[in-house]
C-alpha cells in the first residue's frame, strides 16, 4: 500500500476523510498517528450552567398549560445549542479522533435523558476521558447525574434494589452476555444502593440507603459498594477484551475479525491499565491494519457522511433543528441512541430508505437541489410526548434553502489540475477504496460541464452519490 | 406427482442451478413464493401509550369512576358491549365490526415486569424479546430473515409507511422497505445516475459494497413496483383526510393491485395523554376509528376482508388513577384490537384485568404479548413462531 492509500485510510478512520494538505503532501504513519493525539486539554462545551438549570426546575409549580409548554420550550432550545456546539465542533476540530472517540463512547454508554444540562456534563466526562484512562471513564460516567437518572440508580436502595444500572454495568459496558450470572447482577445492584461515588460523600444519606451487608460478587466476598465492584470488573480480563473487540470493530471493520489480535491487543490494553490512546496507537501503527481488506470493510456512520460533506464543503444550517431531524431520519441523533445497547454500526445503518437518502443528500445539501423527498420534523420523542403534541408539524421537504454550501476552498484546491485529469483526482481525494476506470468514465459520462468550476462540483456530487462512498 | 415431490425436485433442482449461474444473471430470475397464501397482516401501532381503561371502558366498575373522577367517560356515552365493558364513544365503526363478528377485543396483554420508558418498552415489543433482554432484530424482521420467498428481485414482503423503519421490520440478513411517499420515493431512486448504478447491483463481489449495490438494485425494483402497483386501483372509497387515513388508503390500494407484499405496517402517533387528556384521546380514537372503518370497507368491497388480520397495539397502557393534570401517566397492560373478515372468535376474548389487584397503581398482565404474535406467525402467516420468537408460546384462538 502507498503512503498516500495509508494516509487516505488513517484519516478516514481516525478522522474524518483526509485533508486536503495530507493529500498533496501525505506523511509517514508514525508522525500522523502522533498528530491525532491532543496535545493540551480540551475546553469544554457548555450552554447552561448549573443555576439556570435549577431556575427551570423550580419554575415548573402552579403555571398553567400554557406557561408550561413555554418553559418546556425555553428548556429544550438549550439541548439544540448543545447538540449544535457539538457539531460545529465535528467539522472546525483539529483533534477528530477526539470527537469521533467521543462518539464511540456515547453509544457505549448510551443514555438520552433530555435535560440539555445532564447531557453537557456527561460529555464533558466523555471528552475528557475519550482518549485518556477507561478506569477513570467507566467511574466518571457511572457517577454522572445522566446515567444515575437514565439507569435509574438514583432510585436504587436498600428497601427496593434497581437493578438496571447494574445489568446494563455488566452486560453493555464492561464485560458482557455470558461472563457474569443473574445472582452477580443482584449483588452488585445492593452494592450500588445509595451509592453516589466518592465525591459527594453524604454519610448520613448512605447509612439510610446503602446496603451494608456482606455480597459475594464474581467469587469474591465483602461488604463491596460501588467503587469495589467497579474495581472487580475491571481485575477481570474479560473487561479488556470486551472493550478492545468494541473498540476494534468501531476503527477497523464491519466485516473482518481476527480473533488474535484482538487478544492480544486486549492484554497490552489491560497491562496498560486500560490506556485508551496506547490501545488505538496500537491499532493505527499496525502493518496488520494497512492492508487491502481492511479497505471498504466499514459503513460510514450518519454523522460521519455529514461531518465528511460539510469539512470538505462547509455549510450552516439556518434552523438547528433542522440537523436535528436530519440526523433522526437518517438513523444516528447524537445525544439519543435508540436505547440502552447504543448504536449498531455496520449493516444496520442502511435500510431503503436510508440509502436511498445517501444517494440523493449531496445535491440536496450541496448545491441545493429539491431532490423530493420529504423528512418528519416530529421526532419520536416529540410525538410521544405530551407537552409536545400541539406541535406537530407537517413533513418538511428536504430543501435545504439558504444552507449556502461553500465551494471555495474546494474549487481552490483543484484550481491546478488540468481538466482530463480531474475524475481520476476527485475520485481518489473523495473515495478510500480505488474505482476502476471503467467506473470512472461511466460517472464522468454524467458530469456535463459548461466550464470547469460546475464540473468540479457535478463530479464531486456524483462521486459523493455512489454506494463506495459509504464505506472507508 | 404430488405437491411435495415437485415442489422437492424444483427446489433442489434450483438449489443446484444457482452454484453454476453467475452472480449477475441472479437478479432477473423469477420472483417465486413458495409456501404462498394471500393471508396479509396489517400492524397499526399507537405510538405513546394509549390508554387502554379509556379505550375499553369497565363503565359498570366503581372503582373505574373513583380512580379517574375527572376523565371516566360517563356510563351514558360508553357505547356498550355487554354488562361489564364498553367502547370509547369516538369507537362507533369498531362497534358495528363487533356487531358482525370482524372485531376482536383482547384484554390485559402485557409482559412481565412491565417497563414504563416509552423507548425501552416500544423495543420490547418490536423486538419480541424477554423484558431482560436486549435484541437488535424485529420480529417481522425475523420472519423476512426466514420467510421462504427469494427477494432477489424486489424486496416488499413487508412494507412501512414511514419514512424511517421501525426496529420491528429490521431483521438480521432481511429488512422491510420504509415507504411514507411512493411518488417522492419512486421519484428519488429515478434519476438516470441512480437507475445508471442500481444496474449494476449483481457486479460487485466486494462484501460490504456488493450488499450496498445489492440494496440499491432492491430499492429501484421496489420502487418501480410498488409505484406501478399503487396506479393499479383506484378506490371509490373516502378515506379521512388524517395521516392515518391517507396511510391506510395506502394499504388498500396495494392490497387491491394484488402486492406481494403480505405485511403493513402503520403507526398513528400522539397517545402520550398526561394532561387533559379526553379530548385528545377521542379525537385520536376517532381518526383510528374512521380510517379503519374505511379501509374495511374498502377491503369487503373488493372481496379481500377474509384475507386481512389488522391488529392495533401500543407500547404500554396508561396508570389507573389519573394524575393531577386530568391526564394519566405511563403504565402496563393494555388491549389489542384484531379486526378480520375471518375471526374465529370475535367479540370479547376475556375479561378486563381487576382493578382491585394492582402493582403499584397498575394493571396486572394476563396474556403475554408474544402469545397474539406467536399465533399470527403459526396461524396466519404459517411460518415458525419459535423459530422467529426463540420460545414456544401457546397459542390465542382468536383466528
Amino acid at each position: 500500500m502507498d503512503i498516500l492509500q495509508k494516509n487516505k485510510l488513517l484519516y478516514a478512520r481516525a478522522g474524518f476523510g483526509v485533508s486536503f494538505e495530507d493529500f498533496n503532501n501525505p506523511k509517514p504513519i508514525k508522525e500522523c498517528v502522533e498528530s491525532l493525539f491532543p496535545s493540551k486539554e480540551i475546553t469544554k462545551i457548555s450552554v447552561m450552567s448549573f443555576d439556570e438549570l435549577q431556575k427551570y426546575l423550580a419554575k415548573n409549580e402552579g403555571m398553567d398549560k400554557a406557561e408550561k409548554d413555554k418553559l418546556h420550550y425555553e428548556f429544550m432550545s438549550f439541548r439544540l445549542k448543545l447538540f449544535k456546539k457539538w457539531m460545529d465542533e465535528f467539522v472546525t476540530t483539529k483533534n477528530p479522533l477526539l470527537e469521533k472517540m467521543a462518539l464511540f463512547w456515547q453509544g457505549h454508554f448510551a443514555t438520552a435523558i433530555k435535560n440539555a444540562f445532564f447531557e453537557q456534563e456527561l460529555l464533558h466526562i466523555i471528552r475528557s476521558n475519550a482518549l485518556g484512562s477507561f478506569r477513570e471513564l467507566l467511574y466518571k460516567v457511572s457517577i454522572s447525574d445522566a446515567m444515575k437518572a437514565y439507569l435509574n440508580n438514583m432510585y436504587n436502595n436498600k428497601a427496593h434494589p434497581n437493578e438496571n444500572f447494574s445489568r446494563e454495568l455488566l452486560e453493555l459496558f464492561t464485560l458482557g452476555v455470558g461472563h457474569y450470572s443473574e445472582k452477580d447482577v443482584r449483588e452488585s445492584a445492593r452494592a450500588f444502593t445509595g451509592w453516589d461515588g466518592k465525591i459527594s460523600n453524604n454519610q448520613e444519606l448512605i447509612n439510610l440507603l446503602h446496603d451494608n451487608d456482606e455480597k459475594i460478587f464474581l467469587g469474591k466476598k465483602g461488604n463491596f459498594d460501588g467503587d469495589d465492584i467497579i474495581n472487580i470488573i475491571l481485575e477481570q480480563k474479560q473487561t479488556a477484551h470486551f472493550i478492545t473487540n468494541k473498540i476494534y470493530t468501531f476503527f477497523v471493520s464491519d466485516e473482518i475479525k481476527d480473533e488474535n489480535i484482538i487478544s492480544q491487543l486486549a492484554i497490552n490494553f489491560y497491562n496498560s491499565n486500560y490506556n485508551i490512546s496506547e490501545l488505538l496507537k496500537a491499532i493505527f501503527l499496525s502493518d496488520w491494519f494497512y492492508t487491502q481488506n481492511i479497505i471498504g470493510s466499514k459503513v460510514k456512520s450518519p454523522v460521519e457522511l455529514l461531518i465528511n460533506y460539510q469539512r470538505l464543503i462547509p455549510y450552516e444550517f439556518k434552523d438547528p433543528f433542522t440537523y436535528y431531524s436530519l440526523q433522526n431520519t437518517m438513523g444516528q441523533l447524537v445525544f439519543m441512541p435508540p436505547n440502552v445497547a447504543g448504536w449498531q454500526g455496520g449493516k444496520k445503518w442502511i435500510d431503503s430508505f436510508s440509502l436511498t437518502l445517501r444517494l440523493r443528500l449531496p445535491e440536496a445539501l450541496l448545491i441545493n437541489k429539491d431532490i423530493k423527498l420529504s423528512v418528519s420534523e416530529n421526532i419520536d420523542e416529540m410525538v410521544m410526548n405530551d407537552v409536545n403534541t400541539e406541535h406537530i408539524k407537517p413533513d418538511i421537504p428536504l430543501k435545504f434553502d439558504n444552507i449556502n454550501a461553500n465551494w471555495s476552498t474546494y474549487l481552490a484546491f483543484f484550481k491546478n489540475t488540468e481538466k482530463k485529469d480531474l475524475p481520476k483526482k476527485i475520485a481518489k481525494f473523495l473515495i478510500t477504496s480505488p474505482l476502476t476506470d471503467i467506473q470512472i468514465n461511466e460517472i464522468d459520462s454524467f458530469a456535463e460541464s459548461q466550464n470547469k468550476e460546475s464540473y468540479i462540483i457535478n463530479l464531486t456530487i456524483l462521486f459523493m452519490e455512489l454506494p463506495e462512498y459509504q464505506l472507508t | 406427482m404430488s405437491i411435495s415431490r415437485r415442489k422437492f425436485l424444483e427446489t433442489s433442482a434450483l438449489a443446484s442451478a444457482s452454484l453454476m449461474v453467475p452472480q449477475f444473471l441472479k437478479g432477473f430470475e423469477q420472483k417465486k413464493i413458495i409456501n404462498k397464501n394471500n393471508k396479509i397482516l396489517i400492524v397499526v401501532q399507537l405510538s405513546g401509550g394509549n390508554d387502554g381503561l379509556n379505550t375499553i371502558i369497565p363503565y359498570r366498575n366503581d372503582l373505574y369512576y373513583k380512580n379517574r373522577q375527572d376523565i371516566g367517560i360517563n356510563k351514558d356515552k360508553v357505547i356498550s358491549l355487554n354488562d361489564e365493558i364498553g367502547l370509547n364513544p369516538s369507537l362507533k365503526g369498531l362497534k358495528q365490526l363487533y356487531d358482525s363478528g370482524n372485531l376482536s377485543i383482547i384484554n390485559g396483554v402485557g409482559y412481565p415486569h412491565p417497563n414504563r420508558s416509552h423507548f425501552r418498552s416500544m423495543d420490547i415489543w418490536h423486538s419480541g424479546s424477554a423484558e431482560n433482554e436486549f435484541i437488535n432484530t424485529g420480529w417481522i424482521g425475523r420472519y423476512l430473515d426466514i420467510a421462504d420467498v427469494d427477494l432477489n428481485v424486489h424486496n416488499t414482503l413487508a412494507l412501512e409507511t414511514d419514512d424511517t423503519l421501525s426496529l420491528a421490520l429490521k431483521g438480521e440478513f432481511k429488512k422491510a422497505i420504509a415507504v411514507k411517499d411512493i411518488n417522492q420515493f419512486h421519484n428519488a431512486a429515478s434519476t438516470s445516475f441512480f437507475r445508471k448504478l442500481a444496474s449494476h447491483s449483481n457486479e460487485h463481489q466486494e462484501k460490504l459494497a456488493g450488499y450496498l449495490y445489492k440494496t440499491l438494485g432492491e430499492i429501484k425494483s421496489a420502487a418501480d413496483y410498488i409505484y406501478d402497483q399503487s396506479k393499479i386501483y383506484t378506490t371509490l372509497q373516502t378515506y379521512p383526510n388524517t395521516q392515518l387515513g391517507k396511510q391506510c388508503k395506502t394499504v388498500g390500494s396495494l392490497i387491491m393491485a394484488n402486492t406481494e407484499t403480505k405485511i403493513y405496517y402503520v403507526s398513528h402517533g400522539g397517545y402520550d395523554t398526561h394532561n387533559a387528556q379526553n379530548a385528545r384521546q377521542d379525537k385520536l380514537l376517532q381518526d383510528l376509528d374512521e380510517s379503519l372503518s374505511a379501509l374495511v370497507s374498502d377491503l369487503k368491497h373488493n372481496n379481500r376482508f377474509e384475507d386481512v388480520l389488522i391488529m392495533t397495539f401500543s407500547e404500554f397502557g396508561r396508570r389507573v388513577s389519573q394524575n393531577a393534570s386530568k391526564g394519566t401517566d405511563h403504565g402496563t397492560a393494555s388491549n389489542l384490537f384484531f379486526i378480520s373478515g375471518s375471526l374465529k372468535k370475535p367479540g370479547i376474548y376475556n375479561s378486563i384485568p381487576n382493578l382491585n389487584d394492582l402493582d403499584e397503581g397498575d394493571l396486572k398482565y394476563e396474556i403475554d404479548f408474544k402469545q397474539a404474535y406467536a399465533t399470527i406467525l403459526d396461524k396466519w402467516l404459517q411460518t415458525s413462531s419459535t423459530e422467529i420468537l426463540n420460545k414456544k408460546f401457546t397459542h390465542l384462538d382468536f383466528i
